[in-house]
């Protein structure tokens, strides 16, 4: 599996120094968050969705196995091939075969974070597979031979003017920089390829258990035509995409789309119910649903279980002060931004992923926009507590301080005495209120930004000054 | 491989074994409650909101690039199908088997100004004639420069049309075509997504999965993306343009 994610504090600092980069981040930024916004504040009764859209989550998961089971039951009466993967290998071994199966030559992909996930692209193309990104973004990434940077605008990274030049050379069409005649490019190369393609992936935005439906959300049709063009589609999700019944999709599409992009829609949403029927001149003759587990059945059993309410909107990388700096590359896996900082600790082991649960302030905007309400902070914490007990504890001396700390905190004279004191010594470190270099064994903490000095009152002095003040104007003590 | 049997009983295992963890405080919310509609209740309910929701379903669908328009009889949506092939120098439509399409005689009109139109009903029982349609209509769907379907119901909360599957209805034609064109009766709005939902649900008499046909396309407006320096652009792999046509010629005895 290929792995970044421990090089994040190395990527994070590339990435600030990353002028494109840090433009586009900029955009992302001013666009969808406030859009999010907006659209939630129209819907009027945003509050009351994102709740009943977290009851259905959390009811689906706790009975993922009855559900599933009769998802699988309908499928199989409708005719559909069901496979089982436990992880991203058998995920892979099953799709290849049932490539094989059908002698494909070209196999079309619609966007799926999924099968980002199994790294399904390189072990096709390994075994000779012509393998065709069909999504406007993934296509371009795939280009450039890159991972996307977001759940949802993957190529959100790359200047329009890389773009232009990517297309130019890869296409060896005329250079244009005009968005429209790109689009236009690369949807006449990609419509040959959906004519040519014998097998179209695509991912699973909800699974309904009542009628086996297989539902796709997408806004370009990317999602439509990987479905429809090629004799067989595959459908790849993981096994929390389930959702009960078919009358769940109204609240679960809203919070989705508003959330994602703070369109009360998509442009498609695409309902597929079996494979196309006797009748049916187009649609693919064959559906395969490949359910995946890899890892998220330890998720299940673990104190992190709502991670596995995500419905991958995005939501949250756009408003976590962290993503907006360094976007998503430097998470170093398929999930970035803060449910990624969850994600994939718990999907590929904290080991391997130790400093995403710190790449976080925990200031609770990821929580705030997250349209299933998953406490992301919370989880957070929980996996820097595992680190912690794991890896046997902290630093000796950040264990000393800390008891230090505490000892003071329970004895109010000596605490008073020692915030007196702090103050005084910062006196002559701090200019215009703020510490830039705190000396040994502090330095730690200013490594990376700025310390605030304490102020001239404390807080304490403060309070017993206000009291003070209080009952002489108003002559009597308070109650 | 993995088996169901082992793949469910893992999960069963990690559902039951949650006591053990310290953090045990999982939510195991009730579904909520989802009030079953009847189509026959739905449309009563509509029935007296008809004007609101058709202002509602003008202005989202234009909002998100599409165009309505709202005409009194058969010739005048034919006038305006006419109309639409002409400006896009058409030269095949690919349309839907639909009762309210054929009632507009739209392929005399269209074949009378050069513009050849073509449906595929489906030969059903022959296998190879079939597989020949089906060819055929790959190809056909692939250089038509308009699609002409119907549609079984608009929803006016968003602007979207809900087509399903069915036979001569095919899913390529809503699709491939750079242009694509719905026509539709008053009585087809519905007002929200969970309406549409309850009135698919509600709609046959079979079993719930056979009611669903093999395809259900929401649409809403053109295809658009937003991939290149999150710039709105229309028309990527979907048609670039969508136009809703109401026919309102009183005919609709249900509104």
């Amino acid at each position: 599996m290929h792995l970044g994610t421990e090089g994040f504090v190395d990527h994070a600092k590339h990435a600030l120094q990353d002028a494109p980069l840090q433009e586009a981040l900029h955009l992302l930024t001013t666009h969808f968050a406030p859009r999010r916004v907006e659209a939630m504040a129209a819907l009027g009764n945003a509050e009351e969705l994102r709740t009943q859209a977290r009851a259905i989550k959390e009811h689906t998961i706790a009975h993922l196995d009855r559900y599933l089971e009769q998802f699988v039951a309908q499928l199989t009466r409708l005719g559909v091939q069901v496979h089982w993967a436990d992880d991203a290998a058998e995920a892979r071994a099953i799709i290849t075969s049932i490539a094989e199966g059908v002698n494909a030559k070209v196999v079309v992909k619609g966007k799926s974070m999924t099968t980002e996930e199994i790294e399904l692209n390189g072990h096709l193309e390994a075994e000779g597979y012509t393998v065709v990104e069909t999504d406007l973004g993934e296509y371009i990434i795939q280009l450039a031979g890159e991972a996307p940077s977001h759940i949802i605008a993957p190529a959100i990274h790359k200047t329009r003017k890389q773009i232009a030049e990517l297309l130019h050379d890869k296409l060896q069409t005329p250079y244009t920089e005009v968005i429209p005649e790109m689009t236009q490019i690369a949807r006449r190369s990609l419509r040959q390829q959906f004519l040519r393609a014998d097998v179209g992936i695509t991912g699973v935005n909800f699974a309904i258990a009542e009628t086996g439906s297989v539902v796709i959300v997408t806004n370009e049709g990317n999602g439509r035509l990987s479905s429809t063009m090629p004799k067989v589609h595959v459908a790849v999700m993981g096994m929390e995409k389930v959702i009960p019944r078919l009358a769940d999709l109204s609240v679960m599409l809203k919070v989705l789309t508003n959330s994602a992009t703070g369109q009360k829609i998509s442009s498609y949403v695409t309902m597929m119910t079996g494979p196309r029927r006797s009748h049916d001149l187009d649609g693919p003759e064959a559906l395969h649903v490949v359910i995946l587990d890899n890892g998220r059945t330890s998720i299940l059993r673990s104190a992190n279980r709502e991670a596995l309410y995500c419905l991958r909107c995005g939501a949250c990388l756009n408003v976590c002060p962290i993503y907006q700096n360094i976007g998503g590359h430097a998470y170093g896996w398929v999930y970035p931004g803060p449910i990624g900082a969850v994600l994939t600790p718990l999907l590929v082991g904290l080991e391997g992923a130790s400093d995403l649960p710190r790449a976080s302030t925990l200031c609770g905007a990821c929580r705030e926009a997250c349209p299933v309400k998953i406490n992301i902070p919370h989880m957070l914490l929980q996996l820097r507590q595992e680190l912690v007990e794991t890896k046997g504890g902290s630093h000796w001396s950040e264990k000393r301080l800390f008891s230090l700390w505490a000892w003071m905190m329970q004895r109010p004279r000596w605490y008073g005495w020692a915030t007196k004191l702090a103050a005084l010594a910062h006196v002559p470190l701090a200019r215009e209120g703020w510490v830039g270099k705190l000396p040994p064994p502090f330095h730690g903490w200013t490594q990376s930004r700025d310390f605030k000095a304490p102020a001239a009152m404390s807080f304490r002095q403060r309070w017993q000054q206000t009291l003070q003040h209080e009952s002489e104007t108003v002559g009597e003590p308070r109650q | 491989m993995s088996t169901q049997e082992v793949f469910l009983s893992r999960i069963r295992r990690a559902l039951q074994g949650r006591a053990d963890t310290p953090h045990a405080a999982h939510g195991e919310a009730a579904l909520p409650a989802s009030i079953l509609e009847s189509a026959e209740a739905i449309r009563a309910r509509l029935h007296h909101q008809r004007a609101a929701l058709v202002a509602r379903l003008q202005d989202e669908l234009r909002a998100v690039g599409g165009q309505v328009v709202w005409v009194k009889s058969a010739a005048e949506a034919t006038r305006y199908v006419t109309q639409l092939a002409r400006e896009y120098e058409a030269d095949l439509v690919v349309r839907w088997e639909d009762d309210l399409l054929k009632m507009l005689e739209v392929d005399a009109a269209l074949q009378e100004q050069g513009v050849e139109v073509r449906t595929a009903a489906p030969p059903l029982e022959d296998p190879e004639a079939m597989a020949e349609q089906r060819r055929n209509l790959r190809d056909l769907l692939a250089r038509a420069d308009i699609g002409l379907s119907g549609a079984d119901y608009v929803i006016a909360e968003t602007g979207t049309l809900a087509l399903s599957t069915l036979p001569g209805q095919m899913r390529g034609v809503s699709l491939l075509p750079p242009v694509h064109v719905a026509v539709v009766k008053p009585s087809q709005i519905v007002g929200t997504m969970a309406d549409c939902l309850a009135m698919l649900q509600d709609e046959g008499r079979a079993d719930l999965p056979e009611r669903l046909t093999s395809c259900v396309s929401f649409i809403t407006g053109p295809s658009r993306t937003g991939d290149i320096e999150l710039s709105l652009t229309i028309g990527v792999h979907g048609p670039g343009e969508l136009h809703l046509i109401i026919l309102d010629d009183r005919s609709d005895t249900e509104s």
